[in-house]
């Protein structure tokens, strides 16, 4: 018991390490101004919205371009459930009935929404898993338009495009304890039994069915559990912006999180967590340039929109040096080999409990090209 | 009676371009698996080139805008998609997705974010009248411009051996490769093809709109997505069918849907792209080459 207690502890190295990271660093930018600490919820917040996309997107390899409609009804829903009847009332009179009623804490209402958004993403998923590839990633983005395109005008349930204002609620250690949440939910799902048949399908689907994996079901599962985290990062967000439309979740809000997931790297966890902090951290520092810096008494200030097109080069120069992200789709290991580690059954164990081996994955990576081809 | 025809014209017209911007998107797949984000842009690139040229006789405007747009395309190639050629298809896909973020903000620090009128194109809009019929002057000039350019590509694509190699390329790019084919030849070819193609359409597209903004790509964009999955992605003459096909989709929720859920047009046209994508996800016409063979 207590072997398999450090084997597991050592494989979950891989999410430990980059969660502290991220934690220290959130920790010290909001020790220092209130502004920085709000600028460290975000950045929180994007490793939550980035690690829930990856749930999906990096084990089954398709690009969901879809998670904005599960934001869009995790926060409009967290909206009507937190919002007294009197005000909401007010707001939207049309509302049916029990949501305009009900009323609950921060906690209850955002757990509700979120699945609101997993049994939303369980009917469109049912059908939508069975695509792959560009297809899928195709009828994603139609989610996307069409449940934009719905919030834009149904006005008795989101008051169209005009903006609502909701419970400003999302504190620093809100964003901070979700984030390690959703972290350690991704990383107990990626090395669960079924993330892993997930995983084997992604390198191959055919090999993989032909061992008995059952692509649409882990799809499918995949699919509602990313849908549900992705709920709640969307629900957070929200009450941290603290005013909402359907222009909320639109374009920009669906790209950056692919953007920060393809950086990092799609097929690994820390790829998603690190990816998310990098892009994040460029975009500060363009945004503190574009502010204006003094260099050695110069004064440099830099053009308005220099934080996306720096970000968009940023972006484009990373793909073409490292087509796999930055961490070429592999998660950092715990660097000390326990003799035990290389015996019989706590060799088993250690498979299980940290999945592939990155020789294994990087091998299956180098194989399918050529087949391609 | 002269519902009907105007109705047709319509739909041609509109088919007709969604056509031109499906074939630009097409065109590069079909050689290098790669979905061009960037499509947009270089229609954006187009419309800012036209805004640039306003107050210059139109065929100056015309052909500077077609070189800009063609030469853009063709840098793109050069700059970033050639390092990355043969990676994985979704590598490709985000690589011009980085690089649509890219030209997108450029053009938002070049121009801001207010749209900017193309005046030179205002006579588009005027109607003529054909027997009892009233038309739009720019619908008559789109279906004839999209009948010379498939004709002009059918005939490149069938009768050169240039035409001939991008079209074994496109089945089999290894193959014909190994047996001659020169690689940066047919690639440079494709991208040139899709330039002039989101050159013509920038012209006859936001001409008529009469505006451009940064963001103005996104639409196009949209739709020749759309419009070369419907039709089978790798497959040209499937991307016209799409094109056609989302033209008609459009054309018919106008005229059919009630007034009330007119605003609702997108949603109904992309639901109904995700149902036909869950019946057959490899399109209306997909390519031999797409066949499984596990």
């Amino acid at each position: 018991m207590g072997k398999r207690l450090v084997l597991n502890i050592r494989g979950a190295y891989t999410v430990i390490l980059p969660v502290a990271v991220v934690l220290v660093f959130a920790l010290i930018l909001s020790l220092r101004s209130a502004s920085q600490e709000r600028a460290a919820t975000l950045m929180l917040l994007y490793v939550g919205m980035v690690v829930a996309l990856y749930v999906f997107a990096g084990n089954s390899g398709i690009l969901s371009f879809g998670h904005t409609s599960f934001a869009v009804i995790a926060a409009y829903m967290s909206a009507y459930l937190t919002m007294s009847a009197t005000r909401l009332s007010f707001i939207l009179p049309d509302l049916p009935g029990p949501l305009l009623r009900a009323e609950f804490g921060e906690l209850p209402a955002m757990l509700l929404a979120a699945l609101c958004a997993a049994l939303f993403a369980l009917v469109i998923g049912i059908p939508l898993v069975r695509l792959e590839g560009i297809a899928g990633s195709v009828a994603t983005f139609a989610l996307t338009v069409v449940v934009y395109n719905v919030a834009s005008y149904w006005t008795t349930m989101t008051g169209g495009k005009a903006s609502l204002s909701i419970p400003l609620t999302t504190s620093f250690s809100d964003a901070a304890i979700w984030m390690v949440c959703l972290c350690a939910i991704a990383y107990v799902y990626q090395s669960s039994r079924f993330g892993l048949r997930l995983r084997a399908s992604r390198e191959d689907d055919v090999a993989s069915q032909a061992i008995g994996v059952k692509i649409r079901r882990e799809r499918l599962f995949a699919w509602v559990l990313s849908g549900f985290m992705f709920g709640i990062a969307g629900a957070l967000y929200a009450h941290f912006l603290g005013a909402i439309s359907p222009d909320t979740f639109w374009m920009a809000f669906t790209t950056l999180p692919i953007a920060m997931l393809i950086v990092g790297g799609l097929k690994s966890l820390n790829g998603a967590i690190f990816g998310a902090l990098i892009v994040w951290l460029i975009g500060e520092m363009l945004r503190a340039i574009e502010a204006g810096v003094s260099v050695g008494g110069a004064r440099i200030d830099g053009p308005t929109g220099l934080r996306e097109l720096g970000l968009g080069a940023l972006m484009l120069l990373i793909l073409i040096l490292r087509p796999s992200g930055i961490t070429g789709g592999r998660e950092v290991r715990w660097p000390w080999p326990g003799p035990q580690v290389k015996r019989g059954v706590a060799r088993v164990l250690h498979a299980k409990s940290v999945g592939p081996r990155p020789g294994d994955e990087s091998e299956a990576v180098a194989q399918s090209p050529s087949e391609a081809e | 009676m002269d519902y009907v025809i105007q109705t047709i014209v319509d739909v041609l017209s509109l088919g007709g371009l969604y056509a031109l911007l499906a074939l630009g998107l097409g065109v590069v797949f079909s050689i290098m698996n790669l979905v061009n984000w960037a499509h947009g842009e270089l229609i954006v690139v187009g419309g800012y080139t036209m805004y640039l040229l306003a107050g210059f006789p139109l065929p100056v405007v015309i052909l500077g805008t077609v070189i800009t747009v063609t030469v853009t395309a063709l840098l793109m190639e050069r700059a970033a998609f050639r390092p990355i050629r043969g990676a994985a298809p979704s590598t490709l896909m985000f690589t011009s997705f980085a690089l649509s973020y890219l030209l997108q903000n450029a053009a938002l620090i070049a121009f801001g974010s207010f749209p900017k009128s193309i005046p030179g194109m205002s006579g588009l809009i005027s109607q003529v009248k054909i027997g009892s019929v009233e038309l739009p002057l720019v619908n008559i000039i789109t279906i004839l411009v999209t009948i010379c350019v498939l004709v002009v590509l059918v005939l490149f694509l069938k009768r050169s051996s240039l035409g001939l190699q991008m079209r074994a390329s496109a089945e089999d790019f290894v193959t014909s490769r190994l047996l001659g084919v020169k690689a940066n030849r047919v690639v440079v070819a494709s991208f040139a093809i899709s330039g002039l193609l989101a050159g013509v359409v920038a012209l006859l597209f936001l001409g008529q709109q009469g505006v451009v903004r940064p963001t103005t790509g996104l639409e196009p964009l949209t739709i020749a997505f759309v419009a070369v999955v419907l039709g089978g992605m790798g497959n040209l003459s499937g991307a016209v069918l799409g094109g056609f096909v989302v033209g008609a989709l459009q054309t018919g929720f106008q005229v059919l849907l009630p007034v009330a859920y007119g605003q609702y047009r997108s949603a109904f046209v992309f639901f109904l792209v995700i149902v036909f994508l869950l019946f057959r996800p490899q399109g209306l016409l997909p390519p031999r080459t797409a066949a499984r063979r596990v």
